[in-house]
Order: C-alpha cells, then sequence, then structure tokens
C-alpha cells in the first residue's frame, strides 16, 4: 500500500509556496517534499523516485525546463508540473513538447493544482493498473 | 508710418536703398539728357555760323566782282544770299545762344552794307558818290566779315567753354554718386548681415547647449522678417525638443519591455503567495492556533509590501516626467531603486550583483526618472553581455577634489571589440538580434544633459565598465 502514496515534489524559490502546498498536500495523504533550491532538489531526484513534481521555471541556478528533462530521463513515469510567474506562449509550448504534464501561471488556484494533481494521479494509478 | 517700416525690414531697406539709387541715377540721366540738348543746339549753331560764312564769302566775291567789273547784276544775285544771312542771324538771335550785344553790333554792320548794297542797285547817285559807295563797300563788307568772324570765334569759345563745364559737373555728379552708393551698399550690407550674423551665434550657442532657444529682442526692432525667421527656428527647436521628449520616453517603454518577465515575476509571484496562503487559511482556520494564523497572516502583509514596491518602482519609472523638472537627486537612492526595478530579470539571469556606495550620500541636480532611465540602459545591457552568469558592479564615488559625482557599472561579460566600440553611442546601431540601438544613444543624450560625461573602458574578453561623471551638487 506504501507504493500507493503519491511522492509529491515541490521545486521553488519562494519559500511561501513550498510550505503552503507542503500543508495542503499531506492533508491529502501525500508525501510532501519541498525545495526551494533546484540544484539540491536535483540531488534528491537523481536518489529517490517521484510520481509527481510541481517545479517553478524560472529559478536561480537551475531552469524548470531542465528539470523536466532531467525527471523525464531519471523517470519517465512521473508527471512534471511547471508553474511560471511569466507565461509565454512560446515557453509553454516548449514545454508541452518536451511532455510536461500541465503548465500553470501564477498566481493560480489552489483548487485548480489540486484537479490537475487530482489528473495526473488517476493517470499514475491507470497506468500502473494497466501494468499489473 | 513708411520711415518705420523702412528701417524695420529687409525689404524696406532694400526698396528705400533702391529708391534712393534710382532717384540719383535718374538725375544723372536728366542732367545727361540735358547736356546732349544743349550741345546738339551748338552744333547747329555752328552749323548755322558756317552757313553764315559760307553765304558771306560768297556775296564778298560777287562784290569784288562788281567793284572790278561793275557789273550790277553781281550786286542783285547777292540780295538773296544777305537775306538768307539775315534770317540766319535772326534765328542766332532769337535763340539767345550769341551774346546779344555781338549780334546787334554785327546787324549794325550788316544793315550797313546791306543799306549800300541796296542803294547802289538804285543807281540815283553821282560818279563822284558812286566812287565813294564803292570804297565805302569794300570797307563795310570787310568790316561786316570781320564782325561775323568775331561773333563766330566768341560763339566757338562759348561752345567750348560751357561743353567743358558739362564734362566737369559729369565729374561732379560722379564724384558725388559713387560715395552714396558705395554707403548704401555697406549699410545694407551691414543691416541685413548682422541681424543675420546674430541668428548664427544664437543657433551655434543653442548647439552648445547655452541656450534652450533664440533669443528675438535684438533683432526685432531692426529686421521683422528675422524675427519672423527666430521665430520660425524656435518652434522647431521646441518641435524637435518635443520629439526627443517623445523618443525619450519611448525609449524608458521599450527598455521596461525588456524587464517585463522580471516585473510579472515580481508582481505575480507575491500574489500567488497570497492567495495560496488566504486559501488555506480558509480552509484550515478552525484547526490552526492563533500563532500559526498570524504567522500566515503576516505572510500576507510582507507580500502586498513586496508587490507593491515593485509597482511603485515601475510608476516611478514609467512616468512621463517633464524634462523641466529637475531635482536633487540622491544617486544611491536612485540606483537602489533601479536594483528594485531590475531586481528579479537580475536575479533569473543568474548574475551576482556587487555594491558599493560612500557612508555619505552623493547628490546631484537632475531628472532623476531620466537619470534612471540611463542606469537602467547600462544595467540591461551589462546582464544582456552575461548571458551565462557573472558579476555585476556597482560604485558610486564623489571625487571631491574635482567636484564630480562617479558611477561605475561593470560586468565581466565579453567586452566590447574595437570595431564596435566607436559605434556602440549612435543611434539604432545594434549588435543585437532584438536590439534597437537607442539604449546607449538615449543615455549618451540625457548624460549630456545633466552636464555629464561617458566613458566605456573595455578590452575584449575582460567585460565592459560604463564610467559616469556628473557635477556633484553640494
Ligand atoms: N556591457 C556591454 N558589453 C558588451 N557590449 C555592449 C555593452 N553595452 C553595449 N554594448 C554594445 O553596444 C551596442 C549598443 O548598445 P545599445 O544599448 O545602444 O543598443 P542595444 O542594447 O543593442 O539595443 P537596445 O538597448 O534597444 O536593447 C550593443 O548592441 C552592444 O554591441
Ligand atoms: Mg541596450
Amino acid at each position: 500500500m506504501s507504493d500507493q502514496t503519491i511522492k509529491l515534489l515541490v521545486i521553488d524559490d519562494e519559500p511561501i509556496v513550498g510550505k503552503r502546498l507542503k500543508q495542503a498536500f499531506m492533508k491529502m495523504g501525500m508525501e510532501v517534499e519541498t525545495f526551494t533550491d533546484p540544484r539540491e532538489a536535483m540531488n534528491t531526484i537523481k536518489q529517490k523516485s517521484f510520481d509527481i513534481v510541481v517545479t517553478d521555471l524560472k529559478m536561480e541556478g537551475m531552469d524548470g525546463m531542465t528539470i523536466l528533462e532531467e525527471v523525464q530521463k531519471l523517470n519517465p513515469k512521473a508527471k512534471v508540473i511547471i508553474i511560471t510567474g511569466y507565461a509565454q506562449v512560446d515557453t509553454a509550448s516548449e514545454a508541452f513538447r518536451k511532455g510536461v504534464f500541465d503548465f500553470i501561471p501564477k498566481p493560480f488556484r489552489l483548487e485548480e493544482l489540486k484537479n490537475i494533481i487530482l489528473r495526473a494521479m488517476s493517470g499514475a494509478l491507470s497506468e500502473s493498473n494497466k501494468n499489473i | 508710418m513708411f520711415i518705420s517700416f523702412a528701417f524695420r525690414t529687409i525689404y524696406g531697406k532694400l526698396i528705400l536703398s533702391f529708391s534712393i539709387i534710382c532717384i540719383i541715377s535718374g538725375l544723372a540721366a536728366m542732367a545727361a539728357i540735358y547736356s546732349l540738348y544743349k550741345v546738339e543746339d551748338k552744333i547747329s549753331v555752328i552749323e548755322s555760323f558756317y552757313e553764315i560764312n559760307q553765304r558771306i564769302l560768297e556775296v564778298r566775291s560777287s562784290e569784288k566782282n562788281f567793284l572790278l567789273y561793275e557789273n550790277k547784276n553781281e550786286l542783285i544775285s547777292t540780295i538773296d544770299k544777305l537775306n538768307e544771312i539775315k534770317t540766319s542771324m535772326d534765328a542766332l538771335e532769337t535763340s539767345g545762344i550769341i551774346t546779344n550785344h555781338n549780334i546787334k553790333n554785327c546787324k549794325t554792320e550788316f544793315e550797313n552794307y546791306y543799306d549800300l548794297i541796296h542803294q547802289l542797285i538804285r543807281k540815283d547817285y553821282s560818279e563822284i558818290d558812286f566812287n565813294n559807295l564803292k570804297i565805302n563797300l569794300r570797307a563795310y563788307g570787310h568790316d561786316f566779315m570781320n564782325c561775323a568772324m568775331s561773333m563766330d570765334s566768341s560763339a566757338k569759345q562759348q561752345i567750348e567753354r560751357e561743353s567743358r563745364n558739362y564734362k566737369a559737373i559729369a565729374f561732379i555728379l560722379i564724384l558725388i554718386i559713387l560715395p552714396i552708393c558705395a554707403m548704401i551698399g555697406i549699410f545694407l550690407a551691414r543691416w541685413i548681415m548682422t541681424p543675420l550674423r546674430e541668428i548664427r551665434k544664437a543657433v551655434a550657442q543653442v548647439m552648445r547647449g547655452e541656450l534652450s532657444y533664440i533669443p528675438v529682442e535684438p533683432t526685432k526692432k531692426i529686421c521683422s522678417e528675422c524675427a519672423e525667421l527666430i521665430d520660425a527656428l524656435n518652434k522647431m527647436l521646441q518641435a524637435l525638443e518635443d520629439k526627443h521628449q517623445q523618443l525619450i520616453q519611448a525609449e524608458k517603454l521599450m527598455a521596461l519591455g525588456k524587464v517585463t518577465a522580471g516585473i510579472a515575476h515580481e508582481i505575480n509571484n507575491p500574489l500567488n503567495n497570497i492567495s495560496l496562503t488566504a486559501e488555506i487559511l480558509m480552509e484550515d482556520i478552525s484547526n490552526m492556533d492563533c500563532d500559526e494564523r498570524r504567522g500566515m497572516i503576516h505572510d500576507i502583509i510582507v507580500q502586498v509590501d513586496r508587490a507593491r514596491e515593485i509597482v511603485r518602482n515601475l510608476l516611478d519609472f514609467s512616468r512621463a516626467r517633464k524634462p523641466t523638472d529637475w531635482n536633487r537627486v540622491n544617486l544611491g537612492e536612485l540606483i537602489h531603486n533601479t536594483l528594485g526595478l531590475l531586481k528579479n530579470q537580475i536575479r533569473l539571469s543568474g548574475v551576482e550583483t556587487e555594491l558599493n556606495l560612500p557612508q555619505e550620500p552623493v547628490t546631484i541636480m537632475g531628472n532623476s526618472s531620466q537619470l534612471q532611465q540611463v542606469f537602467v540602459n547600462i544595467i540591461l545591457n551589462a546582464l544582456q553581455a552575461m548571458k551565462d552568469g557573472g558579476k555585476l558592479r556597482i560604485e558610486i564615488k564623489a571625487v571631491s577634489e574635482q567636484d564630480k559625482a562617479m558611477i561605475e557599472i561593470s560586468d565581466t561579460g565579453p567586452g566590447i571589440p574595437h570595431a564596435v566600440m566607436e559605434h556602440i553611442f549612435e543611434p539604432f546601431f545594434t549588435t543585437k538580434h532584438d536590439g534597437t540601438g537607442l539604449g546607449l544613444s538615449v543615455s549618451y543624450g540625457i548624460v549630456k544633459e545633466h552636464k555629464g560625461d561617458i566613458q566605456v573602458i573595455s578590452e575584449p574578453g575582460q567585460g565592459t565598465t560604463f564610467r559616469l561623471e556628473f557635477p556633484l551638487w553640494l
């Protein structure tokens, strides 16, 4: 059953985002890890696999796009959701081309993110079901 | 009325001068025509004298024949000629060219001679008388001829004298007219050139920035066309200045366009933080203790401040200020605000900043919005030069000995190649595919308006330093 616990990784250099998302999704029974430094997050990704990764796009040190690529290389099943404070059509389409699960501009409603994560979860679950 | 018009306009002065020249040359021409007319008269006099002399010679040769052969027909043939001589002399007398008393003398001589010839023709005289008359005839004829000849020569002398007078008059006229014309020429040139030279001087001063418009007053009284010209030039200066300000403002907005990513982040991130915090607070408020709630509300307030700060900076920067809006500007504060505006852009470019401000505030006089535009342009160039990260160093110094404020903005980018260096301040010169090339040219204009100076120190591969100097305000 521990396999069924969804593991969520939140990377955003705004500490409040990590704090609040952790609060919200832990309540939903997920395992949540948050990072404000993308390089630290990278190290963790290399050691541990997550089901869902929520990452900011523009961060000091590393780009959300690099994280997306890296996550897909290490764990193609993981769903990556990009949140960004400056959404541009071409970055969004680039992200979708690279296989992002969803792309949401800040500020977003918690409900919105929850729905997307639920969708990602059901996808992840159905995929794992299919595998069974 | 006309006089004031004449002295106040180039047009009036030209008309006045030309009228004077026309009047003078008209007078000269009239004098010349008058003398020609006179000379013509004299020529006709000389001609009639020639005629008279001719007749007299003919009469006297008939007289000689008569005395030799005593043929009266010879005398009769002289009557017509004598009549002709008489009418010629009458004509001379009425023409008034020959002095009257000369002509009167000759006329009496003529009458005597004429009467004598008539007597001889009439034949009612004795032999003795006839001999006397013959002697007299020769004497009278001789006298008359002498008189006519002397009249002729005196008339010739008189004509010579008069024509010499005309020559003298012509010389005098030339002597009078030449200096008048020269004077008019000189004055005209000075009248027209002086105000034009004034305008040229003022325009040069405007170009050096010592004047902002061309003064009308000094030329207004002497040249109303010049006043109109100055007016038009001033209007053009104003239009240019307006265009210049529009260009500065447009460039500023374009610079803003380049930091939209940073600004959007700086507004959307706090909004997102506020929204998330408020939502969680609403959902979970009953499960939280007071401290937890207070902490979250505090987060919200801090984030609002953060967003307000960037909006304030943004408005400060983008507002179109009057170019005349000059104040004391604290450079440290201005750089601080500029970095506030660009903070996120700098962070997103992965560039480190190092700021060296002196303890004492460094103040200059200027238009803070335009000065900030200069800093934004130079910092943005530095960020664009450090695509792969680097270090942005900003230093402010007061060089008190020179009464100068100095700001140095350095990057660790690739530097500026020598071939590029000489063009960087030219409008529309850019080496970037999305650049307008206006950043540095507009900045240069602004710095010059602040009596400042920009130096660029760059070696390819060594990074670039822009050093700005402004007069200190103490
Ligand atoms: N810090 C710098 N390092 C290297 N090159 C620079 C630097 N600053 C300016 N330049 C050179 O000077 C040129 C002119 O700069 P300027 O700011 O006038 O225009 P731009 O930056 O190209 O266009 P815009 O300002 O509209 O984006 C640049 O294209 C660049 O080649
Ligand atoms: Mg530029």
